[in-house]
């Protein structure tokens, strides 16, 4: 591994954090990783792409498997990996544009200095992309899914890069250019994103919910509350939060909305399918969404998806699209974890606790078939779907790091 | 005010400044794990495949410790390899410092503290925890708590508190508790100040607990607690090495250190408690702790710190339902069956027909056919043969059990051990690669029934190819400590088996005590029937009895050795403080020996040299007109004892009133009471060759009256 020193000391509290818990939520891991990459690509010395792409690839490995539950981390992994690939791809093209964008050409190596001014540089060039950017999202959540350039196909492009790699003279002295195109893409497609990613998915609450519904959700989702308050500010309707027992998540979920006057009503978890009958509408959020169109959500969620389904009342799943990963649910469990039994059954229950078994999911697997709508940053789409916003975020190559 | 907002300032500084400190005490200064013990340090055993250090450290690391010292006695050698070849020590710009501090000397935990306070490491308050936690708990709040004590501006401001005892709430038959070891805290819950600390042996079986009345009156409200789990996770300040130097008798952390200083009113020092209910803390101090934290780590009770956070980098476990975690490039035949909270490293295989429960298996272990293994822990390389049966026993790396061997409840197999083919190894066996020392690492009073019991012992069959040594448990080297304290502790200990030590102690009521044990809904019933007083009574006669011989010896010395009073006065003090005893007794002990110094070939001349010299160190314990009145009951009982002493008993007496020892009305009172007539008839003489004595002091008085009247 060749990471700078400073770089592999903030790697390596990020993955004691990442064990111990305590970073929690895919949105903060997410964009941890993000930007831990970003120095990746700032600070490390490579010669030419296919260095880049292992390095990346190696730290990508220690990252998930750090907190294999954590899906989000190998989905930005990924999404960098694509981004190299595509620039690689694009810069063949396009020599020109790379020129105006580098400054340091003439150096013939990057010495430890050049790469502090460099960092310094994408960081200002990062806040000029960010308000631009935001303008930009503005624009494109009016039109659904915005088109995203068009590969060729993956393999092609694979063979792309290995044939580049034999003349290594030539193509090394081009990788100059990459570096600001490269960290000029991560800030721009990922990390600006990440910023918007909850304006985007509130932006369509008025498409979804109408006035007088009635709303149930279970959990609390950063990403559900804002689409609720958004739907609030213009419609009157009423929302339905299961306490989700044990974590108590639901009544936090309860207080927030009511804090900004949606007609809320908090319920046991055992009364979701007792109420159900009178519900619209589900909204529920997610931990993750997989390949088959299924999600990772907190425990709970397949009870209410379930009780939706028989009532034929739709459920919406808000999700961001970094939630998106292109790994298969082969075993329902593969992506639960399985918390303290505190909650559940106090550890001063001494004797009680050595005879029973307790267990303390955190979280669900619902089912693709249970889910009517994706409602992601960039607009929505059906479970069968999902393999197509997989395809267009990811490269079909780096589905195992 | 200017002044008090500078002082804050400047101690905010301060704790920015100062990086936080953590000690680890790897040695468990006792042999409760041997003959494991005997070739691995404590805290390099495994617990779910993981050094048990591993735990600690993690656990100081989450609460945010950036120097940790690890104090090593036994096998220190192996404590370092490992720290140096591990993780913590391999990251390159790692903010976590840990150093290992060669203690070789230390044959205690107060040992151990003396030493850090010898080199001066510790500049700041500091985590002290035994090798042996297993905690997912941050420390924050408890080290908020503590500093907070010591702010003028908090709202319990106290300068005087030098440590924060981190304990966690259970019950009192909890399974995490150290069996044999429980104790009670007494607290102040508005406060969370420890008032008093009662350790709680269950054999002798405690019924009272003697708490000090001047605790009432400080405090308006107390709590006694016997629910609490006690992982030794203490945050102290700068000072408590410092003490453990100055009371240099001072050798366990909880019942020298937490009684001395909250008995003592000279050192007006104050210890705290931090209550925690909602993360896991517990300690391994022995193998039926070892055996409920490995479950509780199964469980998933210490979540985050499970299995399949591979605290060790080369580990992957998954998880599956059923709490079943499996290592890479596991083999399980087909026909096996792999039941509830089964953990099993990387490598190991599992025959056909074998069924493993509850149980942990190491990595690379081969585990044959038709083979049972219930709640047991097979370390790493382990062999298991056809036909094998192990119940909720440990087996250390390397050995082997041949075919069709049974392995009952609570044995105990060291590294490299072979057993079998067809043996059954009865309950609490405990084998060694090596012969057992004839004198045990820690044991400095030799127990002379070592030969006896090897013979007793080692009639156990280990098998044709058998190959190791029965050791035996020889428990604790502390005196008082009742054997059977040891066996409740032990692996997988079945209450029914508690006869084998019945005969020794007080057999009064072993058979309630047992039912009390067992089974705690009747404990609220039996209290009430088997309350004796007495029996208490008798255990405190045993204790003074103690003190009483220790203070003869003492006093003895010191007239051989030409003391001077004060000297020998210091002494007395200091024993006094320790044994908790009181002035009477020790009365008891000086006077006689006092008598017996006069040479009875030359009575006069001599008492009066004995007691010219010594007499000062009867008034040193003497304060008030009882204790002078006790003094001369003493003096009577013990010149009428022998009828050679009965010429000393009117010098003594007269010396003793001439060196204003005992005082007139103290003699008076003395002659008058009922005692002094009831003594005896040698006594009663005595008392009535006093009468002159008598008359000629109430002449004297008298006169000084009427002196007084003109």
């Amino acid at each position: 591994m060749v990471l700078s020193k400073a770089l592999e000391a903030h790697v390596e509290s990020f993955i004691s954090r990442l064990k111990r818990r305590q970073i929690v939520g895919s949105y903060e891991v997410a964009k941890e990783t993000a930007i831990i990459l970003r120095q990746v690509v700032s600070t490390t010395r490579w010669s030419d792409a296919t260095v880049l792409i292992q390095i990346i690839k190696d730290l990508g490995r220690r990252l998930s498997a750090a907190q294999p539950k954590e899906l989000a981390v190998g989905n930005i992994v990924r999404r960098v990996l694509k981004i190299i690939k595509e620039v690689v791809r694009g810069e063949l093209e396009t020599d020109d544009i790379m020129n105006s964008g580098t400054s340091e050409e003439s150096d013939d190596g990057f010495s430890d200095d050049d790469e502090e001014d460099n960092e310094e540089d994408s960081d200002r060039e990062f806040k000029s992309i960010l308000a631009q950017d935001t303008n930009d999202n503005a624009d494109h959540t009016n039109d659904a899914i915005p088109a995203r350039p068009k590969l060729q196909t993956e393999s092609s492009m694979f063979n792309l890069l290995v044939d580049q790699h034999s003349d290594n003279v030539d193509y090394s002295a081009k990788s100059y250019g990459m570096k600001p195109l490269i960290i000029q893409e991560i800030n721009e497609e990922i990390i600006a994103d990440l910023e918007t990613v909850y304006k985007g998915i509130a932006d369509q609450a008025l498409e979804h919910i109408h006035a007088n519904e009635v709303i149930m959700t279970i959990g609390y989702s950063r990403t559900v509350k804002d689409f609720l308050t958004k739907a609030a500010l213009k419609r009157n309707f009423q929302v339905i939060v299961a306490e989700t027992s044990p974590t108590l998540q639901g009544q936090e979920m309860a207080a927030a909305l009511a804090a900004v006057g949606i007609e809320t009503t908090v319920i046991t978890d055992s009364a979701v399918y007792a109420v159900m009958s009178r519900v619209n509408k589900v909204v529920i959020g997610a931990h993750a969404v997989l390949a088959n169109g299924g999600l990772v959500a907190v425990t709970g969620s397949q009870m209410v998806a379930a009780a939706a389904k028989h009532h034929a009342t739709p459920v919406l799943v808000c999700t961001a699209l970094y939630k998106l990963s292109p790994l298969f649910p082969y075993d329902i469990d593969l992506f639960n974890v399985c918390v303290t039994p505190d909650q559940v059954l106090s550890f001063s229950e001494g004797t009680l606790i050595d005879k029973a078994d307790v267990q303390n999911p955190y979280y669900d697997f619902v089912a693709p078939e249970f889910v009517n709508l994706f409602v992601h940053n960039l607009g929505s789409a059906p479970p069968s779907y999902v393999y197509r916003l997989i395809n267009d975020n990811y490269d079909s190559e780096d589905t195992i790091l | 005010m200017p002044s008090r907002a500078k002082q804050k300032q400047a101690h905010g500084d301060t704790d920015a400044d100062q990086v936080l400190q953590a000690v680890i005490l790897s040695d468990s200064f006792n042999s409760r794990f041997m003959p494991l013990t005997y070739e691995k340090p404590r805290c390099l055993l495994p617990v779910c495949n993981v050094p048990l250090i591993e735990y600690t450290i993690e656990f100081l690391a989450i609460s945010g410790a950036q120097e940790i010292f690890i104090v090593a006695t036994m096998h220190a050698e192996q404590i370092k390899a490992y720290i140096e070849s591990s993780k913590w020590s391999k990251k390159n710009s790692s903010s976590l410092h840990i150093e290992v501090v060669h203690a070789s000397e230390c044959l205690s935990v107060g040992d151990a503290l003396r030493e850090l306070d010898a080199r001066q490491l510790i500049t700041t308050d500091f985590i002290l925890v035994g090798g042996d936690v297993v905690s997912n708990m941050k420390l924050d709040k408890a080290l908020e708590a503590h500093r907070s004590r010591k702010r003028s501006d908090s709202k319990y401001t106290d300068k005087n508190a030098i440590m924060t005892m981190v304990l966690k709430e259970g019950s009192s038959y909890h399974p995490s508790r150290a069996r044999g070891e429980e104790s009670v805290f007494v607290v102040d819950p508005s406060t969370n100040e420890c008032v008093h600390y009662e350790p709680m042996e269950p054999f002798p079986r405690k019924k009272r607990l003697d708490i000090n009345a001047e605790i009432f009156e400080r405090h308006a409200e107390i709590e006694c607690r016997n629910d609490l789990i006690d992982p030794l996770i203490d945050i102290c300040s700068v000072e408590v090495p410092a003490l453990f130097s100055e009371n240099f008798d001072w050798q366990h952390l909880r019942s020298d250190f937490v009684r001395g200083v909250l008995t003592s009113d000279i050192l007006g020092k104050t210890i705290y408690t931090y209550i925690s209910n909602d993360s896991y803390a517990a300690r391994i101090q022995n193998s039926q702790q070892y055996d409920s934290v490995s479950r509780d780590i199964l469980k998933r009770w210490t979540f985050p710190i499970v299995p399949e956070t591979n605290l060790q980098e080369s580990d992957i476990y998954q998880y599956s339902r059923g709490n079943i975690y499996k290592g890479t490039r596991v083999m399980l035949s087909k026909s096996c069956i792999i039941e509830d909270n089964v953990q099993i490293g990387s490598g190991t295989v599992v025959g056909e027909n074998s069924r493993v429960t509850n149980s942990v298996i190491g990595k690379n272990c081969k585990i044959g056919n038709n083979v049972n293994i219930e709640g047991a822990y097979l370390w790493d390389n382990v062999i298991i043969e056809d036909g094998v049966a192990i119940k909720r026993s440990i087996v250390a790396n390397d050995a082997v059990i041949l075919t069709n061997t049974t392995l009952d409840n609570g044995c105990i197999v060291s590294f490299g051990v072979k057993i079998g083919p067809s043996v059954a190894l009865p309950k609490y066996t405990r084998v060694g690669s090596q012969p057992q020392p004839k004198d045990d690492y820690f044991d400095d009073e030799e127990e002379s029934d070592d030969e006896e019991g090897d013979n007793a012992v080692s009639d156990i069959d280990l098998g044709e190819q058998g190959t190791g040594y029965i050791w035996i448990d020889k428990g604790d080297n502390d005196e008082d400590n009742d054997p059977r304290n040891l066996k409740v502790a032990s692996l997988a200990f079945d209450l029914k088996d508690l006869s084998v030590g019945k005969e020794q102690g007080d057999d009064s009521d072993s058979a309630s005590e047992i039912g009390d044990l067992s089974d705690s809904d009747d404990e609220r019933d039996s209290v009430g029937d088997t309350w004796h007083p007495e029996q208490s009574q008798i255990l405190a006669a045993r204790k003074v009895e103690e003190f009483k011989r220790e203070l003869e010896q003492s006093i003895s010395r010191a007239f051989a050795e030409q003391h001077t009073v004060e000297l020998a006065a210091l002494e007395i003090t200091g024993l006094r403080m320790s044994a908790n005893g009181s002035y009477d007794d020790v009365r008891d002990v000086i006077v006689p020996a006092i008598i017996n110094q006069v040479d009875l070939s030359k009575p006069m001349p001599s008492i009066r040299t004995v007691l010219k010299k010594w007499g000062s160190l009867i008034g040193k314990v003497t304060h008030g007109k009882d204790d002078q009145v006790h003094v001369l009951h003493i003096l009577q009982v013990h010149c009428a004892d022998k009828e050679q002493l009965h010429k000393l008993f009117l010098p003594a007496l007269r010396l003793l009133y001439d060196d204003d020892v005992v005082e007139e009305d103290a003699i008076f009172r003395w002659y008058n009471s009922d005692r002094s007539k009831q003594l005896g008839p040698s006594a009663t003489a005595l008392r009535d060759k006093a009468t002159v004595f008598i008359k000629w002091l109430q002449e004297a008085e008298e006169e000084d009256s009427d002196e007084d009247d003109e």
